[in-house]
């Protein structure tokens, strides 16, 4: 075996530190997951699709319409505002007890398309679909969350 | 066989230096392709007013400031000018720590809007050992092992392995033990399905048995680990992890891109070595009348000796 080696081998020290941080990172992120919340990252719970839906329920989406001054409706995406769905998710109580946050989508929009029409409104939209065996059954239902228009008068 | 001869051969197997190379392309790699074509997001964070700015706990022990469009951009450029000469092997223990600090400030950035994503502590964990790794690691270096730099591998494999095992442990959390029981595919797929995948949606018996098939493995990754010393079975379970990904980024279009290119380290890429690729290429064109290739030995990876 031609393991040829130019270091130094380790000392038992730098063995013991090594091995000492390897098992601190899988404890912190073990205990981060049983006890912790996102805010600690980048220790946090890795809860990707981690919330059950009901086979037997509502599921929902979330999303953002925009109106321009020429009252056209603009559905964003992620990549409009750098403002992502997930992150309005994230904040949608701090949407639904202040929409004039909604301005702030408004602005960033603007500032990604400089070269369009102003924005004068905004909605948040929640769309239900009703699973029976997880089968979506068709039965939808679309609720407003929070409303905001330029002159602040929603 | 002792524990410490346990431990010591599982943190401590040597690995060859040309991984080493190979991993710091790859990272600097991953950074370049990020920003644009990954997660346009984060770069997209530079037009959000900072009244969206939801400091995380690290935001605000550490004295970050809120992001606006000179900090995002500045943050990206930084990251970009170290990711360079780190990809090509100049001075990348320098350059490393200035990816380092940029890209864990680009986390920041990132995951302060209100959602955080769970896809880059295996990534974040590879960009820190590769600064402590030797600088003088060449590509297709078989021949110079180093302990530390398999202690460093198998961190970020212990990093890799936690994300799938944790992520177990995190729907038996959030979505309590039934969670396999749930319409989370279904909804999944509402979302964000593609054409492979909302086909799907019309058989919720095969998604019902996909959640099945998730949590058994998931629960069952840490094997990937005890297994270092079959290389053949060890690369088998990797193959089928970046098979499950294929899988989930057609049906979902998530790819967990950044965790990808982490797992990379579970794999010989010591073997790649692109100047004996050039040079054979070359070869096979120069000299096709002779008919006569050369024999390169077969390569060794059992490290037990």
């Amino acid at each position: 075996m031609p393991a040829e080696r130019t270091e130094r081998p380790l000392s038992r020290t730098g063995k013991v530190v090594r091995v000492a941080a390897a098992a601190a990172m899988v404890l912190a992120l073990m205990a981060t997951s049983v006890w912790g919340e996102d805010d600690f990252f980048p220790f946090a719970p890795f809860k990707m699709y981690s919330r059950a839906t009901d086979p037997d329920g509502w599921v929902k989406s979330t999303n953002v319409f925009l109106t321009d001054a020429e009252g056209e409706r603009i559905a964003i995406d992620d990549d409009d505002t750098g403002f992502r769905r997930a992150e309005l998710e994230g904040q949608l109580t701090r949407f639904r007890e202040d929409p004039d946050l909604l301005a702030h989508i408004a602005a960033a929009y603007e500032a990604a398309h400089p070269g369009d029409p102003e924005i004068v409104g905004a909605e948040i939209v929640t769309r239900r679909y009703e699973l029976v065996d997880g089968e979506r059954t068709g039965e939808e239902t679309e609720e407003i969350v929070a409303v905001w228009t330029e002159e602040g008068t929603a | 066989m002792s524990v410490r001869t346990a431990v010591n051969g599982f943190f401590f197997e040597p690995v060859p230096l040309g991984r080493v190379a190979a991993m710091r392309f790859l990272a600097g790699l991953y950074v370049w392709i990020e920003w644009w074509a990954y997660m346009p997001f984060i770069f997209g964070h530079r037009f959000v007013p900072g009244e969206l700015y939801q400091p995380l706990f690290i935001g605000r022990v550490l004295p970050l400031p809120t992001p606006d469009y000179w900090l995002v951009t500045g943050t990206l450029v930084v990251m970009l000018a170290a990711a360079t000469p780190m990809m090509f092997g100049y001075r990348p223990k320098l350059f490393g720590w200035i990816l380092f600090a940029a890209y864990f400030e680009w986390m920041v950035i990132a995951n302060s809007y209100g959602k955080v994503d769970h896809a880059s502590f295996g990534f974040m964990t590879l960009l820190l050992v590769l600064c402590m790794m030797p600088s003088h690691a060449k590509w297709g270096d078989r021949e110079h092992r180093s302990e530390r730099v398999g202690w460093g591998f198998k961190l970020v494999q212990l990093a890799v392995v936690c994300t799938y095992f944790l992520s177990a442990w995190a729907k038996f959390r959030y979505g309590g033990f039934d969670w396999a029981n749930s319409g989370v595919f279904t909804w999944a797929i509402i979302r964000r399905g593609t054409v492979f995948s909302n086909w799907l949606l019309d058989f919720p018996g095969l998604l019902h048995a996909a959640q099945w098939g998730m949590i058994a493995f998931e629960l069952l990754t840490p094997v990937v680990l005890l297994v270092y010393r079959w290389k053949r079975v060890q690369y088998a379970i990797v193959a089928f992890l970046y098979c499950f990904h294929v899988a989930v980024f057609a049906s979902l279009g998530i790819s967990f891109l950044p965790h990808l290119v982490a797992m990379a380290c579970f794999l010989p890429l010591e073997r790649i070595d692109p100047r004996e690729i050039a040079r054979k290429t070359k070869a096979r064109f120069t000299r096709r009348d002779t008919g006569h290739t050369e024999r390169e030995p077969e390569p060794q990876f059992e490290s037990g000796a």
